[in-house]
């Protein structure tokens, strides 16, 4: 009760006019940056800190927060429309959304991307609201064995990504984790793999990785194709397409609400944000959904589940940070920076101290959320017609997006290179029937599995059976272990029945 | 889309040509024509982050730069990747927040040195503390040197460098069976030792302060020549018996190829923030730190006798 009374009071902060127009600049302000190839939130909210300083924190917070917000929806819409993901967390949309756009539904896509990143937010921030400093302290309870464990149950889902040939997806899943080694060991601190580079020492980008095999790939592929193919089938651009019927909207709430409710819970680990969120919601999708087998054929359940998973964990991932001052992300990381910036002492005190701050910044998510979706809704109708525009133009459109995309990830021309060179393994990939996903997979997955894992046996002394004596661990391996013999118990009785 | 594109195109564009077109100021002094790029290579949470972040709040309410300064983390390779571009591309306006923590492994792992940059200031001395959580089984500083000395295995962790640093010293003097978790930044090695999954943490005052007052950690002892005041008051390594006193200090540094007008700016500009009250009661004594101001030519012997330290090894 008392909590809703602060809510209450966090409103009527958050609705003062200049907060509410800050929310709404901070909304625009996202969307843009975040439709653009490179520049992820995180960049995102760097960028734009400065800009606020000019305004009382809580105008200044509320504005930061509706743009790493918002930079979710943004993300989205060039994998839609371009399969180039926007942003790291848009990368398992674009696997769904870009099918749709090309079977001529973009309008539905896009519409069901908002509609997913809003139940997503909304989800998020009401179990934030709730029991957010209690979820900050269970998240806590994730540690290297934790963590590792769960990573091991993310792992096995790889097997439902590999797609007709196993080998060929097993190849493209070791490619993604000898990538991933690359530059820093990250416990003891020596180089790996850099071949005595500058550059490599900082291991392969991924963003640049991201453009390259999606979008620059497809570049190629346009080339190659381009007397033969013929344009998306774009007759039937108009609104009123693109709105959802009363059946998909059955098909995606499901979906949504199960990724909002593990995305919210990834985003408050330590160490994991939107990209994890996005990549085990769509995950759970395949795995449980009725139609998970149809995945990545262009599905709005598969865009659901990957846009609320990562629209959620963007607002889990403020738990860590306002209860504990422990940024759960990258772009969590920055928006701490700005709370010290205004003097404010983030840290298990917060919410003690400064009641006012704290509960107006979450009030202002709800708000940045609704207006996110007012906007991102009517700019609809300008973004299909992108489509239109025929390949001739296209192709040095894009390669121009892709290479602007590139530099500004790192702001060096070492990312053009690095995006270039993963274009051209990019369309071999997908020439020879390659399945990419994994890859990207166990490249996200890798780093934090082997770090964790290495920690774990750190604290064991080199004993496995440390997985088996904390109770989360245990009941990870648990599943993790039930999930690699349920084939075989399967094929087992399956025998057994044909025999009788 | 189209207009959308073409909007943010020309956003953009309009940043990049105004990050670029301007021209130096025509008096003379130099000051910075553009944004001003500050690295810092650790995440932000820990100490580093904060003494910079501290640092550029002060030069903005007393306008000391023009320019807009943006901080930029870039803790790859342990800090490794940040270092070697403010070193190798880094101009009068990139500068890098560097103490006896990343001097370290940049003498030792990386095969650098000094001569890659150019200090700029040292502004303050900073200590290490060692914490456990509330409920430890560690009540004070002999419970925790009986059970090390009785071959306990105690997983300690804390950030890289100094911290790593203090570990080795640690576990060569006191001995037992200590293992070490290494983070990007104590922030992280916070979310460990909260969480249970580490038994003691080595962190900055700084940094943990937020959490000796809430009463989730207390300190156990610090490595510190001093005793540090409250509530950090806990004995030394000395008191307890062994060598053990280690000194972090911070400072800042740009690339090699500063120009000394430049180098002349930032001192200046380091001098002035050094002097502030904001500085000394804002940061200095809330954050238990030790104020110890050295302008660019004293700084960069300073940093010289830590590097021959390091280097003896």
């Amino acid at each position: 009760m008392e909590t809703l009374q602060l809510l209450l009071g966090g409103f009527v902060t958050a609705l003062s006019l200049q907060n509410f127009l800050a929310a709404g600049v901070g909304a625009i302000l996202g969307i843009l940056v975040g439709a653009m190839p490179g520049i992820g939130s995180l960049a995102g909210v760097a960028l734009l800190l400065p800009l606020t300083f000019k305004f009382e924190p809580i105008t200044g917070i509320i504005m930061l927060s509706a743009i790493y917000y918002a930079n979710m929806y943004g993300g989205s819409y060039s994998a839609i429309l371009l399969n180039i993901p926007g942003d790291t967390p848009a990368v398992m949309t674009g696997l769904d959304g870009h099918p749709l756009a090309k079977q001529g539904k973009p309008g539905k896509a896009l519409f069901t991307s908002n509609i997913a990143s809003f139940i997503g937010g909304t989800i998020g921030i009401i179990i934030l609201t709730v029991i957010g400093p209690g979820l900050a302290r269970f998240g806590l309870k994730f540690g290297p064995v934790e963590m590792a464990a769960l990573i091991f149950v993310a792992m096995t889902s790889l097997g439902w990504l590999l797609g007709d040939n196993p080998t060929k997806g097993i190849i493209t899943t070791l490619f993604g984790i000898l990538l991933a080694t690359m530059g820093f060991d990250s416990v003891i601190g020596t180089p790996r793999y850099d071949f005595g580079s500058i550059y490599l020492l900082g291991g392969v980008p991924f963003i640049p990785l991201v453009i390259g095999i999606f979008g620059f790939s497809q570049v190629i592929e346009m080339m190659e194709l381009r007397n033969k193919k013929k344009g998306f089938d774009t007759e039937k651009l108009t609104l009123k397409d693109s709105l959802l019927t009363k059946d998909e909207i059955k098909r995606i709430l499901p979906p949504s609400i199960r990724s909002s409710i593990l995305g919210t819970f990834i985003g408050v680990l330590p160490g994991a944000g939107a990209t994890t969120g996005a990549f085990l919601s769509y995950m759970q999708e395949k795995k449980i959904g009725k139609n998970g087998h149809l995945l990545g054929t262009g599905r709005v359940e598969g865009v659901a589940a990957a846009e609320s998973g990562n629209n959620s964990a963007a607002a889990g991932a403020f738990a860590p940070l306002l209860s504990l001052g422990i940024p759960g992300s990258g772009t969590g990381a920055v928006l701490l920076g700005g709370l010290m910036m205004y003097g404010l002492n983030p840290g298990p005190l917060l919410f003690q101290n400064q009641p006012e701050f704290t509960w107006g910044l979450i009030a202002s998510l709800y708000i940045a959320n609704v207006i996110t979706l007012a906007i991102a809704i009517m700019i609809i109708p300008s973004l299909i017609k992108i489509l239109k525009v025929p390949v001739g133009i296209m192709i040095p459109l894009i390669t121009t997006i892709c290479i602007m995309g590139s530099y500004s990830a790192n702001n060096s021309l070492y990312g053009v290179i690095m995006m270039l060179a993963f274009g051209v393994v990019g369309f071999m990939l997908k020439k020879y029937g390659y399945p990419i996903a994994p890859l990207l997979l166990a490249y996200v997955l890798a780093p934090t599995l082997e770090k964790n894992f290495r920690q774990a046996l750190q604290i064991s002394d080199g004993s496995m059976a440390i997985f088996f004596q904390k109770p989360i661990a245990a009941v990870l391996i648990g599943f993790f272990l039930l999930t690699l013999v349920s084939p075989i118990i399967k094929m087992v009785i399956g025998k057994i029945k044909t025999k009788k | 889309m189209k207009k959308l594109v073409l909007t943010s195109l020309l956003i953009l564009a309009a940043v990049f040509i105004f990050a670029a077109g301007q021209t130096e100021t025509s008096d003379g002094a130099w000051a910075p024509d553009r944004d001003v790029q500050w690295y810092c290579t650790s995440s932000p949470g820990g100490g580093s982050s904060i003494f910079t972040q501290s640092i550029i709040e002060i030069i903005k309410t007393e306008g000391l730069v023009d320019q807009e300064i943006l901080i930029n983390y870039k803790t790859d390779g342990g800090g490794a990747v940040g270092r070697r571009e403010v070193s190798g591309k880094g101009n009068d306006t990139t500068i890098l927040t560097f103490n006896n923590g990343d001097l370290q492994p940049l003498v030792q792992i990386e095969g650098g040195d000094l001569d890659n940059f150019t200090p700029l200031a040292v502004m303050a001395t900073d200590g290490q503390v060692l914490l456990v959580p509330a409920d430890s089984p560690f009540k004070t500083a002999k419970d925790f040197i009986a059970a090390a000395e009785g071959g306990k295995r105690i997983i300690m962790g804390g950030s890289k460098g100094d911290d790593v640093n203090l570990f080795n010293k640690i576990k060569e003097q006191v001995g037992g069976d200590l293992e070490y978790l290494m983070s990007d930044s104590t922030g992280d090695a916070l979310t460990q030792i909260l969480g249970g999954s580490i038994e003691v943490v080595i962190a900055k005052p700084a940094a943990s302060i937020a959490f000796v007052e809430s009463g989730d950690l207390r300190p156990l002892m610090v490595a510190t020549r001093d005793r540090l005041n409250d509530p950090f008051d806990a004995p030394t390594l000395k008191e307890l018996g062994y060598d053990i006193e280690l000194t972090v200090y911070r400072g800042i540094v740009g690339p090699k190829d500063m120009s000394d007008e430049a180098v002349a700016f930032w001192s200046d500009i380091f001098g002035k923030v050094a002097a502030t009250d904001q500085w000394k009661d804002g940061y200095l004594k809330k954050k238990i730190l030790n104020g110890n101001h050295l302008p660019a030519n004293e700084a960069i012997g300073y940093m010289q006798a830590f590097e021959d330290i390091y280097t003896a090894k």
